[in-house]
């Protein structure tokens, strides 16, 4: 009987590898074309229609969508690349996108483009900016699906409460103060604010408010995007000083936006929600989700400055990965999301500005709050323009984000000399702009 | 009899091997492979992205065209770089005063970080559990019970107590702060005036540069629980018969915990020490959820692991972040050397003489 234990240990352990191999080995995915994406709630439904209409349309290529929610969507990304074995169809945005590109990761796309019967004029049918966003070194890497170009949103219950006018097509930064000042209030009378005008923009969002003064983060002598030898750290002078004591004094001066320890670690768009602020500045990606709750909400231009009025242009696009082993199905499945039925679901779903210009009317018409002026993000690729994307966005975003972090959290922190220590950490990266400060 | 090895047949052995080969195979394919990878690696510049044959010689067909074109293009591909990596971790970048490069210069900030984690850290969680085991280690109706519930945090996951803590360390709306709020309120309305507390001038725990590392190592206590079982086995070990000796001779509880508990238990707790400053040095998830902004506020919460992940995963230097992490594997094999060296002087081990 004694002898029996052992026989039973050594059965399970060959059952749990025969079950492991099997696994292993499994060819459950074999002939599907593997799509991966990131993105809100919504926008898996969103993707589930396009992959179901474009198995409508070619039923002999069965989609597998693979949906990564959340943050950190790029590193997930670099390590199924680095597998060997990535999904054949990538969704990524502008902003990392030249390595996997200059590395190839990604398979250039510009042959593809005059394929027989599945061809794409980008230049043509696209928004200006879309086909340039994905481009390296004058090939074309991605096929652009969307667009988000930043805008204020506005929480017209605040606003009605408080008594303040929704602000008008064109209007100013210092008209923009004053809405703020007036949404600021200490409602229960504690001494403390319970609802603040706007909320201090993560630098990427506070883009708009350096077109708005005139500055800029890089200057360039080549085409976008920029390789890194082509440009130049130019976030210096009178206009950067400007922006960023504009954006300073909205929360030490002025206090119309909460400073870190008072916002509670909540998204802009929780602050939003919640009441707890009127305004913030964000893309079109978060009218899925407002669209869910009870919110009267709309959205208003960027307000204009002594340097104009700008707002920033993101697009998101399609890559084929340069390892795939179904290339052709791939560039099927990415022709079709350009095309003009994917791009209806889009429209539909409110994600974004749908990158096929002919079907931005729908887009406009399928806003399911009758008196949100969706348009606005149309009007605004008039004025948006192309971010400071580089070779080496990361390397230049880090120091970016902490710098103006701590010039906000930290009272004693001038923006003068959050300009000069951006410059020394940024200088390695680019260089100055006109050599030595 | 004693067992010699001539008694050990070789199908024994070779039994004890198979037993132990998935093991074996494990550690082999996941540890030592990736480690060695991460050594060669880090003697290069490699970005983490690329292809790694031109180190080798071969030209990556998936190349542009471009590529095959001038310095520039190819001085994008990775190099052998020598220790250069190990060099420039231990080089504070040249903006960098020397006095203040603990504090400015990212890898000397995440050690120091890293360590202040790990020593604070793991006292307070030595303390807790060794305090806990002794309060569970009584005949008492139900002790199981309770000893389930203070283990419960250690089995549950790290992230789910994570989102816990963070609702618990908000400034704003926290639990913490809400309690500190009401203290003060409630202070004010019994002192005099001049007494009076600011109701803002509460901390800003995991926002706040000053009190973000505390916040880690206070809530590194609410993981005992692991350490509380293994004091607890230790402590069951006890012969009684050791305490009843002390009780005859007129030993009091302070003279029994400090001359037969401490010393019957050092073993157990040299364990739980090693181990828990290996694990604290690997911190990570703490620091990457619990700030706004993972290693905030102003590189408050850096840790080392965390500044290898960065540079890894974002800033795209993947042969730095090897080298990192080998420093990092010198760092705990010198800790745990040393402890190991120190432990002679004050853990006992039962059959060693005296």
């Amino acid at each position: 009987m004694k002898r029996a234990a052992p026989k039973i240990l050594i059965g399970l352990f060959l059952a749990a590898l025969a079950v492991y191999l099997l696994f292993f080995f499994g060819k459950a995915d074999e002939g599907r074309l593997k799509v991966c994406f990131w993105g809100a709630f919504e926008e898996l439904g969103m993707w589930q229609q396009m992959a179901a209409a474009f198995e409508r349309a070619h039923p002999d290529i069965p989609v597998k969508l693979e949906y990564y929610p959340g943050g950190r969507y790029e590193d997930k990304v670099r390590v199924l690349l680095a597998s060997g074995k990535p999904p054949d169809v990538i969704l990524f945005q502008d902003e990392p996108f030249p390595p996997f590109c200059e590395f190839g990761k990604f398979e250039d796309l510009s042959e593809y483009l005059k394929r027989e019967g599945q061809s794409l004029d980008l230049d043509r049918d696209y928004w200006k900016t879309a086909a340039e966003s994905f481009r390296w070194r004058g090939r074309q890497y991605g096929i652009p699906v969307w667009v988000g170009n930043t805008l204020i949103y506005i929480n017209k219950d605040l606003f009605d409460k408080f008594g303040v006018p929704y602000p008008p097509d064109d209007w100013t930064v210092d008209e923009f103060l004053a809405t703020a000042k007036a949404l600021t209030r200490d409602t229960d009378g504690d001494g403390r604010i319970d609802h603040y005008g706007f909320t201090p923009p993560y630098w990427l969002y506070g883009l708009p408010f350096l077109h708005a003064y005139g500055a800029r983060f890089l200057e360039a002598d080549g085409p976008f995007p920029i390789e890194a030898s082509h440009a130049r750290w130019a976030f210096t002078g009178p206009e950067a000083e400007a922006t960023a004591t504009f954006i300073k004094d909205l929360v030490w001066k002025h206090h119309v936006a909460p400073r870190e320890s008072e916002a509670g670690q909540m998204d802009a768009n929780v602050q939003f929600l919640t009441g707890r602020i009127g305004m913030f500045t964000s893309g079109p990606w978060e009218m899925p989700f407002l669209n869910r709750t009870g919110l009267r909400w709309d959205v208003v231009p960027m307000p204009r400055g002594p340097g104009g009025r700008g707002t920033r242009v993101t697009w998101d696009g399609l890559a084929m990965a340069a390892d795939s082993t179904r290339k052709d199905q791939a560039w099927t499945f990415i022709h079709f999301v350009a095309g003009r039925e994917a791009q209806e679901i889009i429209a539909r779903t409110q994600r974004s500005v749908p990158a096929l210009k002919e079907v931005q009317d729908l887009f406009v018409s399928a806003r399911p709050q009758r008196d949100v002026h969706v348009e606005r993000f149309i009007a605004a690729m008039g004025y948006a323009r192309l971010q400071p994307i580089t070779d080496q966005w990361e390397k230049m975003a880090a120091p970016l984000s902490q710098e103006f972090g701590t010039m906000l959290r930290d009272q004693e922190r001038t923006p003068d000399e959050m300009i000069r220590r951006l410059a020394v950490r940024e200088k390695p990266i680019f260089g100055l702009v006109g050599g030595e400060p | 009899m004693k067992p010699t090895r001539e008694h050990v047949t070789w199908r024994q052995s070779l039994r004890g091997y198979l037993w132990a080969a998935p093991w074996f195979v494990g550690f082999a394919a996941l540890t030592v492979g990736p480690l060695l990878f991460a050594a060669v690696i880090s003697l290069t510049d490699w970005n983490g992205i690329s292809d790694l044959g031109p180190l080798f010689g071969v030209r990556p067909d998936g190349a542009p065209a471009a590529a095959a074109e001038g310095p520039d293009q190819l001085a994008r591909w990775p190099h052998w770089v020598g220790l250069a990596n190990y060099r420039d971790a231990f080089v504070p970048a040249p903006d960098i005063p020397f006095s203040q490069a603990l504090w400015l210069d990212e890898f000397y900030r995440s050690l120091v970080n890293t360590a202040i984690y790990a020593v604070g850290s793991v006292l307070l969680t030595l303390g807790a559990a060794l305090g806990l085991a002794m309060l569970l280690n009584q005949k008492l109706r139900g002790i199981s019970v309770f000893r389930t519930i203070f283990f419960m945090p250690a089995i549950v996951s790290g992230v789910a107590t994570m989102v816990m803590w963070r609702w618990i360390y908000n400034a704003e709306f926290g639990l913490l702060n809400t309690g500190l709020r009401r203290l003060y309120a409630a202070w004010n309305w019994a002192a005099p005036a001049s007494w009076h507390l600011d109701l803002g001038a509460v901390p800003g725990w995991i926002e706040s540069p000053h009190w973000a590392l505390a916040s880690l190592v206070f809530m590194a206590a609410w993981g005992a629980g692991s350490a509380m079982m293994i004091f607890l086995a230790g402590l069951q070990n006890i012969p009684e018969h050791l305490y009843e000796a002390a009780a005859i001779d007129g030993a009091g509880r302070w003279r029994k915990f400090v001359h037969i508990t401490l010393p019957q238990l050092s073993p157990t707790i040299f364990f739980n020490l090693v181990i828990g400053i290996i694990a604290s040095f690997q911190v990570f998830a703490e620091a990457y959820l619990l700030p706004s902004e993972p290693g905030g506020p102003a590189n408050a919460t850096l840790v080392y692991v965390l500044y290898i992940y960065q540079k890894a995963f974002h800033e795209n230097e993947m042969g730095y972040a090897c080298a990192l992490g080998w420093i990092l594997f010198g760092i705990i094999l010198a800790a745990t050397l040393l402890l190991v060296g120190a432990s002679r002087r004050w853990v006992y081990y039962e059959g060693e003489a005296a």
